[in-house]
């Protein structure tokens, strides 16, 4: 019997994901939160820009792609990520450690 | 229920600066918020040089400046102030605050500085200027929200 998949706690997006008709911020979050909210299930969606152009979006405000500079594990990956099957760029994150 | 978003943006709302000690302050009268990841730039010359032969942007420093008209706020939020998060949004032109709306957090922010002016038959008005450091710098302060 397989295991069930841990559940996704980020999704880290390729620069320039989404269609180039949602480019307007609103339009842009719109569509993925269609696409994103439900996989996360949250009720807010957050992003953040990271210094590479991608776009990470968390269950909260607070994530971050690396543990913070005042965390033990400064400087650390937060999550572990895989391709999604659809193979586009998208990764999914799942948290390395609870915090 | 609310209209389909126009994707245009008019006035600001719930625009709020949450302190590290001293709990939250409720940024009203505002008429204006500026944002922005203020790039910054190294540039180099020498010798004769009229222009600089090297110019490239290094790294960027979000900025939030916000204009508003409540001067009993200069003394709260002075140029000590730390914050854990500022917050505002942006309504939406046809819905406000409803579908279309964006929220805007900047986490780990500061008071840059904190302004007053007069003008000549005008309200007078300040300026409020923040900052931010990424927690690990890498992911950006700005943070930007849509409920689902």
């Amino acid at each position: 019997m397989m295991r069930p998949e841990p559940p996704i706690d980020a999704v880290l997006l390729p620069a320039g994901y989404g269609s180039a008709s949602a480019r307007a911020p609103y339009w842009a979050l719109a569509q993925l939160a269609a696409e994103f909210a439900p996989l996360l299930g949250v009720r807010v969606l957050h992003t953040r820009q990271l210094l590479d152009g991608r776009t990470l979006i968390g269950k909260s405000l607070d994530e971050t792609l690396n543990y913070p500079q005042a965390h033990p594990r400064a400087g650390e990956p937060r999550y572990t990520w895989s391709i999604r099957p659809q193979d586009d760029g998208v990764l999914y994150g799942r948290r390395v450690g609870a915090d | 229920m609310s209209a389909t978003a126009s994707s245009r943006f008019i006035n600001v709302s719930s625009c709020a600066f949450t302190r590290k000690s001293g709990g939250s302050v409720t940024i009203n009268t505002v008429q204006a918020v500026l944002l922005g990841k203020r790039g910054k730039q190294i540039q180099a010359s020498g010798d004769a040089d009229f222009y600089p032969t090297l110019s490239v942007t290094v790294g960027a420093a979000p900025l939030i400046v916000i204009k508003h008209q409540n001067a009993g706020l200069l003394n709260t939020l002075d140029e000590r102030t730390l914050g854990s998060s500022f917050s505002f949004t942006s309504n939406d032109a046809i819905n406000g605050a409803g579908t279309g709306a964006v929220t805007y957090t900047l986490s780990n922010c500061h008071v840059v500085s904190h302004e007053a002016d007069a003008q000549h038959q005008a309200l007078g008005s300040c300026t409020l200027t923040l900052s931010a450091y990424s927690s690990d710098g890498q992911t950006s302060p700005l943070a930007m929200s849509i409920a689902v």
